[in-house]
């Protein structure tokens, strides 16, 4: 890991290394440029300026020849030339007189009179006297009427000079001769000498390429280019360079230029590999001479790696102090978050009590407080959390302890079913230690389970797991020890937020001692009724015969006191015979047999057996029915029971001539029967007790004595056990409509031991 | 009425068969009782002819009244004798074996009186007598 130091510090590193190198390279070709132009510049002025200098002084030179040109005694003698006195004596030490006068520089070597024929007449170097000349150029040029300046070796003197040839006319303006002024070339060395430049080589070079005179002196009778066989043609004829073998300096481009006569531009040169020479020409104005100036391409790079030299140094230096200086100047910086890193990490390793305090006068500061009041903060959450946590511990232990003492069965299992907890009463209830219970599969019958047919299992999970309902039931299971028992049981699947359940909880109760004490009741009442209505029928019996007259005629206070004791009798079996029916139906035990029944005509039945009742009280019963009412699978003599209960009711309890009407209608799923009457109805506070088992409402306890309460709550078992439903509507003193439903599929068959008494 | 009648009365409890023959005698129609399966199996063997009807309790002390249906029912001569069961008890599969056995109707005594009883033997009879006459 590079700390933060170091990356600033490399980045600034490498930012220093790109600008600077940036700027290197932007001055290297800013101040090639510049120096170029200015080099160019220089180049230009200085070949310009020499050859104004060498004109101006050839253009001396050629006044000078021509005054000689037009001296009458020049002219006399070449006119006289043509005569016998040629070589007088006098005439000859006359001209050298006369030309004599005219040699005003000391580098005039050589002025002399050419006749028509090349022969020299006179000169003021008396060697060239008597010599012919005529293969020069420069006298021919002249013969031709032309003034030129050429460069030649003496053919006498062995020595270079420039020949500068003037024509003589006569008064006839005809050529008569020619005058010549040889000058030495030391003047021109004199100005290429006194303005030496470093790197840079001056050339005299004449219209051949012919290096005449040159700042480097092995470069003097070398060419630019190649000579041409024109040029060697010349050369040959004009005996210029008499002994001289050309030899090539190159540059080729030179001797073009001089050729097209194109010197607008510096002409750049590539001599060896990286490295260029610049080259400036310029003609002798009016002359056929060219100055060439060669500027050294060396120079210039030399001068450009100085530069690059020195920036790169900069360059360099600039990242090494960077790279000693910014660390310490960050390290400066950074000492505020070190210290903040610092307290960062106590407070990650819960050390909550510390401040901490900076003095950078910066934002550090504020952050440094912001920390504070976070660990402040931070601090005062942890003890919050803790309380909680604490609070939380002991209210978990109290569910934790509620859980493991509680007396009924709590089992805990994944959604497999696998044992995941199991509490104290599991091991009192099943016989099994939690050791041999938990990660076994609830209920396995190795355990207590599998005393129930599969189908009440399948129906078990299908609750829990599929529908994601609580299930609710009964079920008989083994102890350890062999014993069965029975258990209400009630498994709740718990659920996530997805509604994916996690786990089931298995609540358990041993209802195998309340299970038989319900039996033994249930036996119980069924015995003792059963042995009550032995004497009950006895005393029916004997009754009937007394109030039959079969012992003689009773006195009217006798019947009245029997008819009493008779109705007493027939509440006492009425009674005795509910508690019977009851307890069949609470003890499980009764049988629903459900057959195909008209269940109109079942009420019919009921309707007929109660007619005398009916007629007694004067009372209409109207039976309106669904036109097509399907028969259905059903207990007949459960359903004639419960007809018979709410019929009976509604006789007793509604006034004398009032109407009693029954509906007998279907829906979708359902038969669905009304009774309705007109009758005292149920108090509204009595409502919610009316199916209650001994319950009489309060209205109707005061107005018939007779009824044992158990009637509604017989029809209610008989409607349900039926897979019905019952309810009702009353208001009191306007009347009361019993409505109960039975399912178009039928009643489900259940085996059992007894039926209802009618 | 058909003073001619007679039944036979098969009841373990005093009481009840006190009234019962009381009653019977009321009405001029003979009575046999029996008040044990034992004493109806030997007035069955010993008899030369047979009762117009049986009256018979389910519950009797040294057995049930199926016990005597079944030995009646077996019986050369009684089998026609039409069985009335009048118990105070008996479970639903039992009254069904009683009559699927040829009982001729089975009544709860606390629910009737003695003379719906007789009468609804006596109806028996003659709807049992008209029925031989108009065949």
């Amino acid at each position: 890991m590079m700390t933060l130091k170091t990356k600033i510090t490399s980045w600034v590193a490498l930012l220093i290394f790109m600008v600077g190198s940036g700027t290197v390279l932007a001055v290297y070709f800013a101040t090639q440029h510049t120096q170029r132009n200015f080099i160019d510049t220089l180049t230009t002025v200085i070949s310009e300026e020499r050859a104004e200098t060498i004109s101006n002084h050839l253009d001396q030179t050629k006044s000078v020849v021509e005054h000689v040109a037009v001296d009458p005694e020049v002219i006399s003698l070449l006119n006289a030339s043509g005569s016998a006195e040629i070589d007088s004596h006098y005439q000859h030490i006359k001209s050298k007189q006369i030309l004599e006068r005219y040699s005003v520089r000391d580098t005039y070597s050589s002025i002399y009179i050419m006749n028509l024929e090349g022969l020299t007449l006179a000169s003021t170097d008396t060697t060239f006297e008597g010599n012919n000349y005529g293969f020069r150029s420069y006298f021919l040029q002249a013969l031709s009427g032309r003034i030129t300046t050429s460069v030649a070796i003496g053919t006498t003197s062995r020595e270079a000079g420039f020949y500068t040839s003037v024509p003589v006319r006569n008064s006839q303006l005809q050529i008569i001769g020619v005058a010549v002024i040889k000058e030495t070339p030391s003047i021109i060395f004199r100005y290429f000498k006194n303005r030496n430049i470093d790197n840079v080589t001056f050339y005299l070079v004449n219209h051949q390429g012919v290096v005449i005179f040159s700042s480097a002196p092995k470069s003097i009778y070398k060419t630019f280019g190649i000579l041409t066989s024109q040029d060697q043609n010349e050369i040959i004829q004009d005996r210029s360079f008499p002994n001289v073998s050309f030899v090539s300096l190159g540059y080729p481009e030179i001797k073009q230029a001089i050729i097209e006569t194109d010197f607008s531009s510096i002409i750049e040169i590539d001599s060896q590999i990286n490295r260029k020479d610049y080259f400036s020409i310029h003609q002798v104005d009016d002359f056929n001479f060219f100055v060439v100036i060669q500027r050294h391409g060396s120079e210039l790079s030399m001068l450009n790696s100085q530069q690059a030299l020195i920036i790169t140094s900069g360059v360099i230096a600039a990242i090494l102090l960077t790279v000693i200086l910014l660390p310490l100047i960050l390290s400066q910086i950074f000492k505020p978050i070190s210290s903040l890193r610092k307290f960062a990490h106590e407070i990650s390793k819960g050390n909550l009590h510390q401040t901490i305090t900076l003095h950078t006068n910066s934002e550090f500061d504020e952050l440094a407080e912001s920390f504070n009041r976070m660990a402040k903060a931070l601090y005062e959450t942890r003890k919050n959390i803790e309380a909680e946590i604490k609070e939380r511990t002991i209210d978990l232990k109290k569910y934790q302890l509620a859980v493991e003492n509680t007396s009924d069965q709590i089992v805990i299992t994944d959604t497999n079913g696998i044992i995941l907890y199991a509490n104290h009463a599991a091991e009192v209830i099943t016989g099994y230690t939690k050791n041999e219970i938990i990660g076994q599969k609830a209920g396995a019958p190795h355990l207590w389970g599998g005393q129930m047919d599969k189908g009440f299992y399948q129906k078990m999970w299908a609750t829990i797991k599929v529908e994601k309902q609580t299930f609710q039931g009964e079920l008989k299971n083994r102890h350890k020890s062999g014993d069965l028992y029975y258990a209400d049981v009630s498994i709740t699947p718990i659920l996530n937020e997805n509604n994916d359940v996690v786990l089931f909880v298995a609540l358990e109760r041993d209802i195998t001692k309340a299970k038989n004490v319900d039996r033994m009741k249930t036996e119980f009442i069924s015995l003792a009724s059963h042995q009550l209505r032995t004497p009950l029928s006895a005393i029916k019996w004997f009754l009937e015969m007394l109030l039959g007259g079969d012992t003689g005629e009773l006195t009217s206070e006798q019947k009245e006191i029997i008819t009493n004791i008779d109705t007493s009798n027939e509440r006492m079996i009425d009674l005795v015979n509910s508690l019977l029916n009851i307890s069949r139906i609470e003890s499980g035990r009764i049988i629903i047999d459900p057959k195909p029944t008209n269940i109109r005509e079942l009420l019919d039945g009921v309707v007929s057996e109660l007619q005398p009742k009916l007629t007694e009280k004067e009372q209409k019963l109207i039976i309106s029915s669904h036109n097509e009412l399907p028969t259905i699978s059903i207990d007949d003599k459960l359903i004639r029971n419960a007809f018979m209960n709410l019929l009976t009711n509604a006789i007793k309890y509604s006034p004398n001539g009032s109407e009693i009407i029954v509906l007998l209608s279907q829906n979708k799923t359902d038969i669905v029967v009304q009774v309705a009457d007109e009758g005292l109805g149920i108090p509204q506070q009595d409502q919610d007790k009316i199916f209650d088992k001994f319950f009489r409402a309060k209205n109707v306890i005061s107005k018939e004595t007779e009824g044992n309460g158990l009637g509604l709550y017989l029809v209610k078992a008989i409607i349900e056990s039926s897979q019905g439903k019952i309810w009702f509507e009353s208001i009191e003193n306007q009347g009361t409509s019993f409505f109960f439903t039975l399912p178009l599929s039928g009643s489900v068959a259940k085996t059992g031991e007894v039926t209802l008494d009618t | 009425m058909n003073n001619s009648l007679t039944i036979l009365v098969v009841e373990d409890e005093k009481l009840l068969l006190e009234a019962i023959k009381k009653k019977l005698s009321f009405l001029n129609i003979s009575c046999i009782s029996a008040s044990s399966v034992a004493e109806a199996k030997q007035f069955i063997d010993t008899t030369s002819s047979p009762p117009d009807a049986i009256w018979l309790d389910f519950l009797l002390g040294d057995g049930s009244g199926l016990d005597v249906l079944e030995y009646v029912k077996s019986h050369p001569v009684m089998s026609t004798v039409p069985i009335f069961v009048v118990s105070n008890s008996g479970s639903d599969d039992k009254i069904t074996q009683m009559l699927a056995l040829g009982a001729a109707r089975y009544m709860v005594k606390a629910e009737h009186r003695i003379e719906d009883i007789i009468n609804i033997v006596k109806e028996f009879i003659e709807v049992e007598k008209e029925g031989l006459t108009n065949a």
